[in-house]
């Protein structure tokens, strides 16, 4: 059985917001919604700009749904929003749903070091003892508390779904492999529909030092925090951290069709790949990317002259973004010339695991409204970014079919084909 | 699924030996993996039993494949490069090579994070976090965020193999552990890939391990993993393989009972209703819970068994089962070669 595999419904929750027409439109003006520290104080992270949804905005969420089991967990509570507004808008109600699952990235988990200093001997030793006997004062958001499955779990617990229900960590490209994966079941006849996209936060002490640690974090102007993250600009320094989820409904075209449900676009192929380079640097000429994004085109039969957007995963670093365009020009020849390029990591800040499910949304909205959002703090393209890259505002453009670029620390590179839905047409 | 996929070589770690047909032995004599943990006084946890492999603590040093990768995730790049050799996958086009995996979670290794939160104590007796963001935090060694990532280490195989194909990483419990090896064979029975690797592995027995235990009500942990080299029968005769045995079919499902998944999974199969099916890895209990480890584990202990004592001419099948720590079901079966 191969089906074809539409989208339903889209939820989002974002440092620009969490309504998705809000956010894209908020996009498509170019506004950003990186800021100083909120959690944790303006002045103490050594990262003085993260996308973080403020503490405001988390206790509306709290609030909205009391009774969440793990709503601690940023990521859980994100993730539950975010498919809450997606179901509504696929017009998915609980009930006894077999033939359904969820699908979501995730991040590992917040570790909190303060488990650890509570459990100090005086020589500065881990005292397993005391931690074994003081498990009940673990911090509400330890990851020891919850599991890399606990969003997905939730959801499925809340709406009845019955069918596979999983949690993918391949970091930076997990939503694109849950998006993947999805579709994936759906098409063979697994499953009618499916929770897909990722959900993520790190904000929190051990967290907000770990692009410090590595090196890969921007360099930030205090009196510009919101500039800081910069993809394929000249200046570019590095990424900034962010946090949220993005959420889609992946449902069968004839099951979406006979319930009546409104289509927004078709996910028309998937593909993944292994760098087999280095667990921290691509490959300079973007093979693996290349890769993902070739197999995700041969997997729909979608020829490169039907690609009108990529949403490159274009996080700011010195060494992805060339990489990235190398792997565009390889895989679309001529045609990269004609294809709009933009990120929204300079927006909203690396959601990490949620990335690709927020930038999956935006895919969808741009076939829907033929638009493409702009890179924000893009000012000078490095010569070595050489193709459309959009710059300053939204551009009006047809999209036919956008690509949905993601790749991460280890290596996993991931690409899902979003086109715009014409009923009628064959898998 | 639409066709037999072959499994055409196995290699599995537990803390009852590092060959399959071993551990088949000591588990059919009834020998138990479970005793008192070592490597750190668990005297703090009620009842703590555990399946050990690694019983020193880690001294992580200089090396960064140990500070990455951490004792689980050398262990799936060891049965996976092990896996892999005896397959004769080396004449494969790697991109023709899938990794698909499920590990357990990551605990952070403590001694980085203990120096840290000390540094930042001031003088007092708990850490601040003026003084951890405005330094302490460089305690912490610069390596020490990667080993937070459970998908590194299919990025190590990844390079240590020179494997460039279709892939997953999916956590963290047996559910996660049998969906990778479904996952796997989709991969081969949907032509994505020519051979591909279908691994798991359990986290470390660690305190955090032990804390997470206690409060999720899981058994007592073991560590442990395997990996399975899933090809087509077609192209495993082709090239001379000999096939251990086959996967006929699986399903992962959520909430209500084990059944509704073994059921799913029997129609994936194209098993009727009442077909016979033994239970797979009877006794691998003794060997802890090696949750996201498990079902690679078990099929590689069960292809073992049926080596060691399959004399009649009709296949047997297995059914592989997975329960989670949410609430979530897995099956798959599984036929014996003949």
């Amino acid at each position: 059985m191969t089906r074809r595999v539409v989208v339903t419904g889209l939820g989002l929750v974002t440092p620009l917001g969490n309504d998705v027409q809000a956010v894209w439109e908020r996009l498509l003006a170019g506004e950003g919604g990186v800021t100083p520290p909120l959690r944790h104080g303006a002045d103490l992270p050594p990262t003085r700009a993260i996308g973080e949804i403020t503490p405001e905005v988390i206790e509306q969420l709290r609030s909205r749904f009391p009774d969440l089991d793990g709503a601690e967990d940023p990521r859980t509570l994100f993730a539950h929003a975010a498919a809450h507004d997606a179901l509504d808008m696929a017009g998915l109600t609980p009930g006894e749903h077999d033939r359904a699952g969820v699908i979501l990235g995730a991040g590992p988990g917040a570790n909190r070091i303060e488990d650890v200093d509570r459990c100090l001997r005086e020589d500065g030793s881990f005292d397993a003892v005391a931690f074994g006997r003081g498990i009940d004062q673990l911090q509400p958001e330890s990851l020891i508390r919850h599991g890399a499955e606990l969003p997905a779990a939730r959801i499925a617990g809340a709406f009845g779904i019955g069918g596979p229900v999983h949690a993918v960590t391949t970091a930076c490209s997990a939503s694109n492999q849950a998006l993947g994966m999805a579709y994936r079941s759906i098409r063979r006849g697994e499953t009618d529909w499916v929770v897909s996209g990722g959900s993520d936060s790190q904000v929190n002490p051990l967290g907000l030092v770990f692009f410090v640690l590595l090196g890969a974090s921007a360099t930030v102007d205090e009196d510009d925090p919101a500039s800081a993250c910069k993809p394929f600009d000249r200046k570019r320094s590095g990424l900034i951290m962010g946090e949220g989820a993005g959420i889609a409904i992946l449902e069968a075209e004839e099951h979406a069709l006979a319930r009546g449900a409104t289509i927004l676009a078709e996910v028309a192929g998937y593909g993944a790949s292994l760098d087999a380079f280095r667990t921290t640097a691509p490959p300079p000429d973007g093979r693996g990317a290349a890769e993902a994004m070739q197999y995700a085109l041969d997997d729909g039969d979608v020829p490169a002259g039907e690609v009108d957007f990529v949403n490159a995963h274009g996080t700011g670093t010195k060494r992805n973004d060339p990489a990235e365009i190398r792997a565009i020009r390889t895989v679309l020849g001529p045609q990269a010339d004609e294809v709009a390029v933009s990120s929204s990591k300079g927006a909203l800040g690396h959601l990490l695991s949620a990335a690709a499910g927020v930038a999956f949304c935006c895919c969808v909205q741009a076939v829907r409204e033929d638009a493409v959002p702009p890179t924000a703090n893009l000012q000078e393209p490095d010569r070595a970014c050489d193709v459309d890259l959009v710059l300053d505002a939204g551009r009006r453009k047809v999209v036919r079919t956008a690509l949905n670029n993601s790749f991460a620390f280890g290596g996993q590179n991931a690409c899902v084909v979003v086109r715009k839905y014409a009923a009628g047409g064959e898998a | 699924m639409g066709m037999r996929i072959a499994i055409t070589a196995a290699a599995v770690r537990t803390a009852l030996g590092e060959d399959a047909n071993e551990i088949r032995g000591r588990l059919d004599a009834g020998e138990s993996a479970l005793g008192p943990i070592v490597g750190f006084d668990a005297s703090g946890f009620d009842g703590a039993q555990a399946a050990q492999i690694w019983r020193e603590p880690e001294t992580a040093e200089d090396d960064p494949a140990l500070r990455i990768l951490g004792p689980h995730g050398r262990l799936l790049d060891a049965v996976t490069i092990e896996a892999h050799g005896a397959a004769g996958l080396e004449a494969l086009p790697r991109e023709r090579v899938g990794l698909f995996v499920a590990m357990g979670m990551v605990d952070a290794p403590v001694d980085d994070l203990a120096t840290a939160a000390l540094t930042a104590r001031d003088g007092g007796d708990a850490m601040s976090l003026r003084s951890f963001f405005a330094g302490a935090y460089r305690q912490i060694h610069p390596l020490w965020p990667l080993s937070m990532l459970n998908n590194v280490a299919a990025g190590q195989i990844a390079i240590d193999l020179d494997i460039r194909g279709d892939n997953v990483v999916l956590a963290s419990d047996a559910v996660a552990g049998l969906r990778a090896l479904l996952e796997a064979a989709r991969s081969i029975d949907e032509g994505r890939c020519d051979a591909a690797l279908a691994a798991g592995v359990s986290g470390r027995v660690s305190p955090a391990a032990l804390a997470r235990q206690a409060l999720h009500g899981s058994g007592h942990p073991g560590e442990g993993g395997a990996t399975l080299v899933f090809e087509s029968e077609t192209a495993a005769h082709a090239r001379g393989a000999p096939i251990l045995g086959y996967v006929l079919g699986g399903a992962t499902t959520f909430g209500g009972t084990p059944e509704r998944a073994t059921a799913a999974a029997r129609h994936d199969a194209g098993l009727e209703a009442g077909a016979e099916l033994e239970r797979a890895a009877r006794g691998a209990r003794l060997l802890g819970d090696l949750g996201a480890g498990t079902a690679a584990s078990r099929l590689a202990l069960t292809l073992a068994g049926w080596s060691r004592g399959s004399e009649g001419a009709l296949p047997r099948r297995a059914l592989l089962s997975a329960t989670g720590d949410d609430g979530g079901h897995g099956a798959l079966i599984v036929e014996e070669a003949v």
